[in-house]
Parts: structure tokens; C-alpha cells; sequence
């Protein structure tokens, strides 16, 4: 390792109460990058694993400082650790999405009010397209999945408070 | 050019219809014009319409394909049918009616003298490479009250220049059967029947009764094939189906993985 490991670690500290998400430092031929997300491209969405349960889980202990302020695509989370509201669950494997055709308007944004009964997404298997509807209404606060992902039965898509 | 034109009877296509099947309609609608014969009734399944309705169109002015692509349905050249049903079974249990939809209309022109006609998993209809018809499934409800509109295109005689816009290769009834006569009442009437039988069948048995079927079909098996998902491309060869419908893939390494889909195509090598 031609990096002194004790300077990686005053890095690692420095980006940890900096706030800055990723640091890169060359010396001479060496380089050596650290970031605070696994892909440090890809600094965003997904703050809970797809699978996550109604309450949430803070990230997995890994090298990466737990807890990361990553919020959910335009939800802030105040409250990890009790996470409210009504989650509607996949009925069924298969590939989400968000809209009846591609380049459509999403059936639901954040934020927006359902009743039950509306359509919210949309699971396709096997080119059989299955609306799913709202089985409680109020305000749809999180949406847990991105659009053309695959899901398992029983996997939390969205919460509605 | 001289094109002979029948039109949907409502009448005649009753008169056409299995026992069984006229046992199990609870209604036959038949429209001029329709914006598309699935919209129709998908938003009569959630207004609480009964299982057993079936609804044809001369013309949609907006017929669709599967993620909202468009599907051709000029005035008198095709045949635009769907059926609402509603099914006991939890949705899992309904994995493989895709393709039992897709068999149920291969058998139909199987038995109109279509010889070859054939299914590209999980549910095109094809004659020779080339798309004779398409279906498109949307469902929808509660467990327990979980309904299904089945809707199916089948083209007979596509008027050339309209077809020109057609993305893909694709064939129409006229063309296979050369210049045999067709009757769209009768045609009707067969594949009605045949879906409405389908149905019922795969309420009792599930796909398992109908893999036999499927395997007399399958046009791709044993094809080297590319399968696009989302967000990649498996290549492998075609391996038939699984119980559920699902698409047995085998990969370079010689593993067979089974795929229920996405945003699937398939092509086969030429």
C-alpha cells in the first residue's frame, strides 16, 4: 500500500464531518478515492433497501458511516427510526411502474392524496399488466421502488399516511 | 381493388357460440368505434360490471399493445375483442393466462386452416416469423374480486397503405388463407368461445392443463434468443416454460433460469 494508512484515515475523519459526499487525493502516481455511498456516481434514492419493512431500517453497518443523511426522492427523513403510515404491499412478482405506458404521467407523485381503489402503479408479468390500487386512502408519502424495477411478492412499494 | 367487407352481427356471432360459452356470457357488445375495446371494459371492471362481457369494435381509434404502444385497427380489417372476467384465485395463482390467452387464439385459427400459426412467449401470435396477432392483458381489483380484461387482436385483411406505419413484420389473415373466403361473425364467434373456455379451464386447473398445449406452440424453444429486461439483455437458448409460465432460459454457462418478464422481447436469430 503505498498510502500511508494513518493519512487515509484522517481522510476518512475529514469527510465524515465535512458533509461532502466523496474526496479524492493524488499523490504523485497514487490516488486514492473515498466516498461516503457504495456507488459514489449514483449518490442518491433508495434510502431503504426495496425489501425494507413498514418501520425503517437504517442502512446496513458496513465501512460507510450509518447514519447518511440520503433522503428518499424528495422526502426529507426526519424520523428514521419510526416510520408512520400504511404500506401497500406487491400482490404479486413482477416489474413496477409508475405509469400505464412509458412517457405517461405517473399514476401517483409524492405528496399526492388517493382514495382507496385508485390505480398507484402498475405490476407486468409475463405481459400481464396488473393495476394496483390503493387499499387505504390518504397522502402518498414514499414511493420504495423506481419505476421498471422488479419486485417480490409482498415487497412494500409505497407508503400512504 | 375489390375487398368484401362483413361486418360484426351481434347476432350472428350469438348464434356462433359454444354452449358453454353462451352459458357463461353475461354480455356481448358489439361498437362501430371505440377509442379501444380494453379501455371500454377495463373502466367497466371498475365501475363493477359482472364477469362474462365481451366486447368487439369494427374500428379503435386507439388500440393498444402492451406499455402503451399503438395497435392498428382500421374500420372492418381486424378483429378487436375483449372479455372481462373475474377470478376467485389470489393474482399469483394467475401467473400463466397470458399465455393460456395466447393458446386459446392459436387453437381458434389453428382450426380456421391457419396451418403453422405458432406463439413467441409470452403471448405473440405468429405465422411464419411474422405477427398475425396480439394480445394485451390488464387486471386489476382485490384479491377475491380480482378481474382480468383480455383483450386480442387479430389481423384480416390490413388495407396496405395504413399497415405501412406497422413496426414490425407482421402478416393478416387474407394473405395465409389466399383468398379463401373469411367470416369475421364466425371467427368471432369461435374465439369468444374459446377464450371464455380457456378461462374457465384455467380457473379449475391453472396453467399445468394448458402446458401441453403451450409446448406445441412454442416457436422459440430451442432458439438461441436475446431476452431484453429492463435494465439488461440475457442471450441463451429458449428452453420452453416452466408449471407457472415462465420462460426457461439457458444461459452460455449452461444454467436454465426461468423469466417472468418485464420489458421483454425476443428475437430469433436468423
Amino acid at each position: 500500500m503505498p498510502m500511508d494508512i494513518r493519512k487515509i484515515k484522517k481522510l476518512i475523519e475529514l469527510l465524515e464531518t465535512s458533509g461532502i459526499a466523496e474526496i479524492e487525493i493524488k499523490e504523485g502516481e497514487d490516488s486514492v478515492r473515498i466516498s461516503r455511498y457504495p456507488h459514489s456516481n449514483t449518490p442518491m434514492v433508495m434510502a431503504p433497501p426495496m425489501w425494507a419493512g413498514p418501520s425503517y431500517n437504517p442502512p446496513p453497518a458496513g465501512p460507510m458511516p450509518a447514519a447518511v443523511p440520503i433522503a428518499a426522492p424528495a422526502v426529507p427523513v426526519s424520523e428514521p427510526e419510526t416510520l408512520k403510515g400504511h404500506v401497500l404491499r406487491a400482490p404479486m412478482v413482477g416489474t413496477f411502474y409508475r405509469s400505464a405506458s412509458p412517457g405517461s404521467k405517473p399514476f401517483i407523485e409524492i405528496g399526492q392524496q388517493v382514495n382507496a381503489g385508485d390505480p398507484v402503479c402498475i405490476i407486468e408479468a409475463m405481459k400481464m399488466f396488473n393495476q394496483i390500487e390503493a387499499d387505504h386512502a390518504g397522502a402518498v408519502t414514499r414511493i420504495l421502488v423506481e419505476n421498471g424495477q422488479p419486485v417480490e411478492y409482498d415487497q412494500p412499494l409505497l407508503i400512504i399516511e | 381493388m375489390k375487398v368484401a367487407l362483413e361486418l360484426l352481427d351481434r347476432d350472428c356471432i350469438l348464434a356462433g357460440l359454444t354452449d358453454t360459452a353462451r352459458a357463461a356470457l353475461n354480455r356481448l357488445e358489439v361498437y362501430p368505434v371505440l377509442d379501444s375495446t380494453n379501455c371500454y371494459l377495463m373502466a367497466g371492471a371498475q365501475a363493477e360490471w359482472p364477469s362474462g362481457i365481451v366486447c368487439l369494435a369494427e374500428q379503435q381509434t386507439s388500440g393498444r399493445g402492451r406499455q402503451g404502444r399503438s395497435w392498428l385497427t382500421p374500420f372492418g380489417a381486424s378483429l378487436a375483442c375483449s372479455l372481462l372476467w373475474r377470478f376467485a384465485a389470489h393474482p399469483t395463482a394467475l401467473s400463466g393466462l397470458s399465455l393460456a390467452t395466447g393458446i386459446a387464439i392459436a387453437r381458434v385459427l389453428e382450426r380456421s386452416r391457419v396451418t403453422g400459426v405458432g406463439l413467441k412467449w409470452p403471448n405473440d401470435v405468429w405465422w411464419r416469423g411474422r405477427k398475425l396477432g396480439g394480445i394485451l392483458l390488464e387486471s386489476g381489483g382485490a384479491s377475491g374480486n380480482f378481474y382480468v380484461v383480455a383483450g386480442v387482436g387479430v389481423n384480416i385483411a390490413l388495407p396496405r397503405q395504413e399497415a405501412a406505419i406497422i413496426d414490425q413484420p407482421w402478416v393478416d389473415l387474407q394473405e395465409i388463407l389466399a383468398g379463401e373466403p373469411i367470416s369475421r361473425n364466425v371467427l368471432a364467434a369461435a374465439l369468444i368461445s374459446e377464450l371464455i373456455e380457456t378461462f374457465i379451464r384455467f380457473e379449475q386447473g391453472g396453467f399445468a392443463d394448458l402446458a401441453a398445449d403451450w409446448v406445441r406452440f412454442d416457436q422459440v424453444k430451442g432458439h438461441q434468443v436475446s431476452l431484453h429486461l429492463p435494465d439488461t439483455t440475457v442471450t441463451g437458448v429458449a428452453r420452453g416454460v416452466d408449471a407457472t409460465g415462465a420462460l426457461l432460459l439457458e444461459t452460455a454457462n449452461g444454467e436454465v433460469k426461468p423469466y417472468i418478464g418485464g420489458e421483454i422481447s425476443l428475437r430469433l436469430d436468423p
